[in-house]
Order: structure tokens, then C-alpha cells, then sequence
């Protein structure tokens, strides 16, 4: 009976450490907030919209219903307005202020519209998501519900998103599926100290190219398939708009982009020059003088 | 004589037995309508007796629905983008999906909208509400689908 029981635990182990084996998926969290023009507060648009506080109701529904972790907007902005009183200029980037703080991988903004017409009202939903880090577009949906001699706002808001919220996640896995295959994009920018005597078309070592020429071989080599793009190059500036780095590391872990940092801090430290860098989300920005 | 008795019967037999229509899988399936996580789906087509021809249509339209999507439905996208890779890692859970009908569970309607009868070939028109959320879910707990994320 003991060597049953042994038996069968030890393959209920063997099978718990093969499934741990499997790499789970990583579920971002997304938040829905209202979009606001240019000098318009998203506080404002929040606030005084009622139908906008419908539709990212009705979005945040939807996403909870497929299972997907959501933030609660509202929550988020009340956090950020009992901490401090906001000055006007500190109204309009609230929006970055509060997608910052609610540590949202992705942010879709929603827009919503009253169409009044003699054979009937609808509301038109435009729903756009973002890389919260990135600010990279994931997904565009507009929807319009169908025209109903109705005032119920609420009701037309909830059949246009529910119309197209599944093709808008969709979207989003699509998006995702690309990132898996092709890795994530980083930006970097690269400049040169002030002062410095140093400039990217001095020569740093033997080869007889420019420290430019060096930089950009050294992405090409390191980026994630090869792939990368240069958006310019001059003499005290290179700005990479597409660096592609994997998603997970060797063992599996998030790769981290500091990571990309300290190899080219490394390689560079080895030509004699020094390397100083900031990373915000994805973007790095490398400042580099003589050692 | 006896030889020409058989061969007569054996040819009465053979002209008399039905064709058989194979499944074949086309791109006839439109979307009628959509809300929410259901969709209603029309798909056409044949069999050699109106049981099989819509027998075809259901196990058109879901395969269309997983490995192709539908266009104006709240599933655009395939829910399963790589079809081969799917089938060959879990060639047991399609087989009863689709070829044994065990998509029946994930049908909350069907129904037959028009069909005609040419000569032997049956050609329908079948109407079918599908719950998304149900089927979505079952595919992502067999593994077969990702779940959303990264």
C-alpha cells in the first residue's frame, strides 16, 4: 500500500515540476481613460461626460469579463488628487501623470459621441490602445451602435463597445503574438557630453571608424534578430527610433533593457569611453564623454 | 448467363447507390449577426442528405470561426492564428471538435434557412448562434488557443 501511495505521489511531483517548467503568460493590465484634445483636461473629460464615464465603464466591463486585469481609472485619479493639489499646467499632464502612476502596461483611450438624428440616436465609440511605456499604438477600433428612438445613452454606449471590444483585444494578441516572434521595441538616443571633447566621428580605436560607425555595428550585432533602425547621425547625435530586444532572457525571465545598457557601457568602457544613461520606460538615453 | 445476371445486378447496384460528398472546407460562411460574446453565423453548404449537408455547414462555419475568422462579427480575428501548428500538437481534441461535432456544446441555435435538392446533392443554408465566450475559453483551457497576453 506505501509503495502504491510512494508510486503515485512521486508522479504527481513529476508532473507539478513539468507544468512549472511551462512559461505562463504574462497578462498586462490595462486602463481605460477618456481621451482629451489638446488643452483639454482628462479630469475634465472624465468628470464632466457622462456618457465618457459610461463607455470606460463599459470597456473596463468588458475586459473584466474576458478575464483580463483592469485598472480602475476613478481610483487612480482620486489617488493622485488627495496627494496634491493640482495647478493648471499639472491638470493637463495629468494624463501621463496618472497612466504613470497607475502602473498600466496598456491604456485605451475611449471617445465617446452622441449622434442625434430624426430616425434615431446612436453613439459612436472610438477605442484606442496604447504601450503604456512605449506610447506605441497596439490598436484602432470605432464603433457605432445602431439607431434606436431612445434617450437611453447608456444602453447604445454598452452595444457599440460590446460590438467591437472582442476585436479590439484581438488586436491587442495579435500585436502581442509580433512582440513574442519579433521582440520588443526600445528607443535610443545617444549624444555627447557638454564640454567633452569627444564627438561620434572620432576615432576610439584602430579599426579607422568613427565611434558612430562603431555604435551602430554594435547594435546591429546585439539587437534581437539583427533588427534595427537609425532614424539619424551626425556628429554629436544618433537617434535609434527601433532597436528590437527579446522578451524573455535566456532563463526565461522578463529581459530587462538595462541589460542592453551594460552590454554597450561594457564594450564601450573598452574603447575609452564613458558611458552615462537614463531609462525611461523604453526609451534610453546614453550620453557619452572621455574616460 | 449467370455471369450476365451479376454483372446486371452489380450495375443496377452501383447506379442506384448514392455519391458520397466529402466534407470540404470553403469560405461560405457570412456573419448575420453579432452581440455581446455571441455570434449568428450563415453557412452554406452540400451533402448527400440534408443531415450531412448540415453537418458540412456547422463544421464550416466553426472552422472558419477558429482558424480564419469572420469578417463584420466581433470575431474578426482566427482565435487560433496557426492552424497546422494547432492541429499537429493536439490532433485528438480537433478530431472531436470539429469531425465528431463535440462543437455542438458551443451552439445555442441552429437551423436550416433554405435548401435545394439537385440532383442528389443537397444544398443548404444554415443558420447558427455560436457562444464565443464559452468556446473561446474551452480552447484556452485545452491549450489550444493563448490566452490574452503576453
Amino acid at each position: 500500500m506505501k509503495n502504491i501511495l510512494f508510486t503515485f505521489l512521486s508522479i504527481f511531483f513529476c508532473f507539478s515540476a513539468i507544468a512549472q517548467d511551462e512559461k505562463p503568460t504574462i497578462q498586462p493590465t490595462i486602463m481605460a481613460i477618456p481621451f482629451a484634445k489638446e488643452g483639454q483636461s482628462t479630469r475634465q473629460m472624465y468628470e464632466y461626460s457622462e456618457l465618457n464615464r459610461i463607455a470606460i465603464t463599459k470597456v473596463k466591463e468588458a475586459f473584466d469579463q474576458r478575464g483580463v486585469n483592469t485598472i480602475d481609472f476613478r481610483a487612480k485619479l482620486k489617488q493622485l488628487q488627495n496627494s496634491e493639489a493640482l495647478t493648471e499646467d499639472q491638470e493637463l499632464s495629468l494624463k501621463d501623470e496618472v497612466i504613470k502612476m497607475s502602473g498600466a502596461d496598456i491604456y485605451i483611450e475611449v471617445e465617446a459621441n452622441r449622434d442625434y438624428s430624426p430616425s434615431g440616436n446612436s453613439v459612436t465609440c472610438i477605442l484606442t490602445a496604447y504601450d503604456a511605456f512605449s506610447g506605441e499604438s497596439l490598436a484602432n477600433k470605432v464603433s457605432t451602435s445602431p439607431r434606436f428612438k431612445t434617450d437611453n445613452y447608456e444602453k447604445l454606449a454598452q452595444k457599440a463597445i460590446e460590438a467591437e471590444i472582442d476585436n479590439l483585444l484581438n488586436t491587442i494578441q495579435e500585436k502581442f503574438n509580433l512582440i513574442i516572434e519579433n521582440g520588443k521595441t526600445v528607443t535610443m538616443e545617444v549624444g555627447i557630453e557638454i564640454g567633452s571633447d569627444l564627438d561620434l566621428d572620432s576615432e576610439v580605436d584602430d579599426s579607422g571608424y568613427y565611434l558612430s560607425e562603431i555604435i551602430e555595428e554594435w547594435v546591429e550585432e546585439n539587437a534581437y534578430n539583427n533588427y534595427y533602425h537609425m532614424q539619424g547621425s551626425s556628429a554629436t547625435k544618433i537617434v535609434f527610433d527601433q532597436i528590437k530586444v527579446p522578451l524573455k532572457d535566456e532563463s526565461g525571465k522578463n529581459y530587462r533593457i538595462s541589460k542592453f545598457v551594460i552590454q554597450l557601457r561594457n564594450f564601450l568602457k573598452e574603447k575609452g569611453v564613458k558611458v552615462d544613461r537614463t531609462i525611461t520606460g523604453s526609451a534610453i538615453t546614453i550620453t557619452l564623454s572621455s574616460l | 448467363m449467370r455471369i450476365l445476371i451479376v454483372m446486371f445486378t452489380l450495375l443496377i447496384a452501383i447506379g442506384c447507390s448514392k455519391t458520397i460528398i466529402p466534407y470540404q472546407r470553403t469560405g461560405e460562411v457570412n456573419a448575420v449577426s453579432h452581440e455581446n460574446s455571441i455570434v449568428v453565423l450563415s453557412s452554406q453548404a452540400r451533402g448527400e442528405s440534408l443531415g450531412k449537408a448540415a453537418y458540412h455547414a456547422e463544421r464550416n462555419a466553426f472552422e472558419n470561426l477558429i482558424f480564419k475568422g469572420i469578417p463584420n462579427t466581433n470575431q474578426e480575428s482566427p482565435m487560433i492564428p496557426n492552424e497546422t501548428k494547432a492541429i499537429n500538437a493536439n490532433p485528438s481534441l480537433f478530431k472531436q471538435l470539429l469531425e465528431n461535432q463535440g462543437y455542438t456544446k458551443f451552439v445555442m441555435d441552429s437551423y436550416t434557412n433554405g435548401s435545394s435538392n439537385s440532383g442528389g446533392v443537397h444544398m443548404i443554408e444554415q443558420i447558427i448562434k455560436i457562444d464565443l465566450k464559452s468556446l473561446r475559453n474551452y480552447l484556452q483551457a485545452e491549450g489550444a488557443a493563448k490566452k490574452f497576453g503576453l
